[in-house]
């Protein structure tokens, strides 16, 4: 009943370096606001960092995300740490350095789900999505690579005008390959992606469409696939969708997504670029405290008011608003691009 | 609902200690007096137990609690503030409403319908000052000043979420099946792969490793201990699958077998194109050391662009970071190795040039060179072609370094060690590559 205080999950940045150039990357340093200069930490400074951290939180799980963190010579260490202090590890990755050689250092029972990204079942468009010639061909050998390791592999499937025709037969491919379930995340304009929204950025009908594909793959195969970042609910009927799972956007709660950049900065989720501080300097908890956290976490665009589950919903992805439009209580990009067929929850 | 139960059964569990403690006669206040000290600790941790729980089962209550109905009657005159249904109304909702916006209640103090219901009431807040005002309970002041505290509530309150939100994130952790548990899945692939397959959608490589996945499945189900496992029931079903799954296998193999392994990906890569064609420019005037000053600004030009082939064919994996490292410094000695005279089309005379002992120039290579051949050894990944082309500067090295003079001890104990190594490390690499073979 009286229960110690805890934050249970964390995103570490482990490097802003990438070998990949993706259209639709939402990086916070790559938005057009300028970002502080960033130094990695040497390997102990890392891992002094990560221990304060993980002593102050209790927190149980830690993903692990980038830029491409296989990039980092110390991830390796990074991960064995976490691993010795009893954190669950997930590794976000595009997948192209996870060779044999790296899998085995990576397993057994160190990284609990590997994320890798398949937009398509076209190699020419995960290539395009991708900035890199030959990423395809890396993906999937990684991804039945990991699969014959016995390791557990979610498909990230981002969707965009690019890559929704291919949608179906992209979760067969991801189905085939052996992957334990799809993450289907409308794209979310930030960093790189901000510049593409033109070319990227589907329509509620085609998404709709899509959620449709989704509903009858999960269905058919016994499938679990999800979509984390958030539909409005005042442009889709996310009720209609029994087998998919639909994620909110958590800022203020115990399930934040508090990111961590490769500096030991604090901002409140992987899309944000509000810098709440340096968890080197400043306990994590002043930090989340502050009154920098507590606005993002109170904003609400002023479009949904009146809308019954405005606060549940909080106006779909704050963190997309403020990276595009300069502040989180500006409308999502999505929801301001199709604001005339929202029909508010009543 | 959750808080109502725990609050419940907290009352319950108080009452019934009451009762016993009252039954055996206990007295708690001497018992926290008197006694040895782990005994009184004991009662105190209990007494401070109990008035925890107690103060945690206050903060629990539910927003839905009843707050006395709003009242559409006019305040009686006469009647004093306190007494009157408006201000017993807004006490209530103001008292719980403060704590909820407060924190007290925690981060999420209420489900969806009691967040609801507290802001309607609160809404009716507005409606009892106006009422208490105009009846004169309330002078302009006061109700101004209850008005804007008001809104400081509703603001609290709307910001606190519902406990439907407790497991909202962006981040919607998935709940995953492993496929190779699932013989449902596995029947299901195999016909979608062998499509991906057939339509080449897959690198065969790719289509390869997964079948070594669904081989080590299938063998699972064709052991007869493991098919015995199954409920009889079931058991024709998981027959069923095996077959379909050896004969969708055998017809992927066949295609497969059709199609040859994937060459050396490295030799025939644009990069490694670039990366040759730059040593097949600068080695005969490494060689000779005899070169124009066009010969080497085109050589400057191939070497950054084989610096950067080689960069992205590390960042792409398909050379080892020891592989890099090492052919990085070679195509470097290159160029050093360019530069060691003027230019031939110069003609000045006091061209300056430091010059140190080829002997000692081979030293310090073999000495740079050392870490990155060990790394590369330990990586265990080698291509002959990148071998093909680090060996021969290496082995040259080698032989320039007994020349050096011998009235340098020290520097004699350094080059036998080194040279000890390197030979050791060269006749690893070797066996390495032979099995490669």
């Amino acid at each position: 009943m009286i229960r110690p205080r805890r934050h249970e999950s964390l995103v570490f940045e482990v490097t802003q370096r990438c070998n990949h150039a993706c259209l639709h990357c939402y990086n916070a340093w790559k938005n057009a606001a300028p970002y502080p200069p960033t130094r990695e930490l040497s390997t102990a400074d890392t891992l002094a960092m990560l221990g304060k951290v993980l002593d102050e939180t209790g927190a149980r799980l830690i993903s692990l995300s980038g830029g491409e963190p296989l990039l980092r010579a110390d991830i390796y260490e990074i991960v064995d740490f976490l691993v010795e202090r009893g954190t669950t590890v997930n590794l976000i990755t595009n997948g192209s350095l996870l060779t044999d050689e790296a899998i085995a250092r990576l397993t057994p029972n160190k990284i609990s789900v590997f994320e890798l990204p398949l937009l398509s079942v076209d190699r020419a468009v995960h290539d395009r999505m991708s900035g890199s010639a030959g990423a395809f061909d890396r993906v999937t050998m990684a991804l039945a690579s990991l699969k014959a390791a016995r390791q557990r592999v979610v498909a990230v499937f981002v969707a965009t005008r690019l890559n929704l025709p291919q949608w179906r037969e992209t979760a067969e491919l991801a189905f085939a390959l052996g992957a334990d379930g799809i993450m289907f995340n409308r794209f979310n304009p930030g960093g790189e992606g901000a510049r593409h929204i033109e070319e990227l950025q589907a329509s509620p009908e085609n998404l709709a469409a899509a959620l449709d594909v989704a509903e009858d793959f999960a269905r058919t195969y016994d499938f679990p696939i999800s979509c984390s970042i958030a539909m409005p609910p005042c442009l889709f009927d996310t009720a209609r969708y029994e087998r998919l799972t639909f994620g909110f956007c958590a800022a203020g709660t115990e399930r934040a997504y508090y990111t961590i950049d490769p500096a030991g900065r604090l901002r409140p989720c992987n899309h944000s670029p509000t810098i709440l501080g340096n968890v080197r300097q400043r306990n994590f908890w002043d930090l989340i405290g502050s009154p920098a956290a507590r606005d993002f976490s109170a904003a609400r665009p002023t479009f949904c008011a009146g809308c019954r589950i405005e606060t549940t919903c909080q106006g779909c992805c704050k963190a997309a608003a403020e990276a595009c439009l300069g502040s989180p209580r500006n409308l999502d990009p999505f929801l301001a691009a199709n604001a005339a067929r929202a029909v508010k929850v009543r | 609902m959750p808080y109502r139960a725990l609050n419940g059964l907290l009352v319950v569990a108080g009452l019934v200690l009451a009762l016993v403690l009252v039954v055996l006669g206990a007295d708690l206040a001497l018992a926290a007096r008197t006694g040895p000290r782990w005994k009184r600790r004991l009662v105190a941790a209990g007494l401070g137990l109990l008035a925890s729980l107690g103060l945690l089962s206050a903060g629990c209550q539910s927003a839905e609690s009843t707050n006395p109905a709003p009242s559409t009657a006019a305040p009686a005159t006469g009647q004093s503030l306190a007494e009157t249904p408006q201000w017993k109304h807004l006490a209530a909702t103001w008292t719980e409403a403060e704590e909820v916006a407060s924190g007290r209640r925690g981060p999420y103090p209420f489900d969806e319908a009691g967040q609801k219901k507290l802001l309607a009431d609160l809404a009716t807040v507005g409606t009892d000052i106006d009422a208490l005002a105009k009846a004169g309970q309330l002078n302009d002041a006061e109700a101004g000043l209850l008005r804007e505290d008001l809104k400081r509530l509703v603001a609290g309150v709307e910001a606190k979420r519902p406990t439907e939100m407790r497991m909202a994130t962006c981040y919607k952790p998935m709940m995953m099946q492993p496929a190779h548990d699932s013989l449902a899945r596995l029947e299901a692939r195999l016909p979608l792969l062998e499509s991906l397959a057939m339509d080449e959608k897959i690198h065969p490589d790719a289509v390869r490793k997964v079948l070594t996945t669904i081989e080590a499945d299938v063998a699972y189900l064709d052991a007869e201990e493991h098919l015995n496992e199954f409920p009889p029931k079931d058991r024709p079903a998981a027959e069923k699958t095996r077959d379909a799954a050896l004969a969708a296998l055998d017809r992927v193999k066949a295609r497969l077998a059709a199609t040859p392994a994937a060459p050396d990906k490295l030799a025939s890569s644009k990069d490694w194109a670039v990366v040759i064609h730059y040593w097949q420019t600068v080695t005969p005037l490494a060689e000779s050391g005899l070169g124009t000053e066009k010969q080497r600004e085109d050589a400057a030009k191939c070497l950054a662009a084989a610096t950067e082939a080689i960069k992205r064919l590390t960042d792409a994996s398909e050379l080892s970071e020891g592989e890099s490292g090492l052919l990085l410094t070679q195509a470097q000695c290159l160029q050093e190795d360019m530069y060691r005279n003027p230019p031939t089309d110069s003609f000045i005379a006091c061209y300056d040039i430091a010059i140190s002992p080829p002997q000692q120039q081979s030293l310090d290579r073999l000495s740079a060179r050392l870490p990155l051949l060990k790394k590369m050894l330990e990586a265990g990944k080698l291509h002959p072609a990148v071998i093909e082309k680090i060996l021969p500067p290496i082995e040259a090295d080698l032989k320039q370094l007994p020349y050096l003079p011998e009235n340098y001890p020290a520097e004699m104990r350094e080059v036998a060690a080194v040279r000890a190594e390197v030979e050791q490390v060269l006749t690893d690499l070797k066996k390495a590559v032979d099995g490669t073979k």
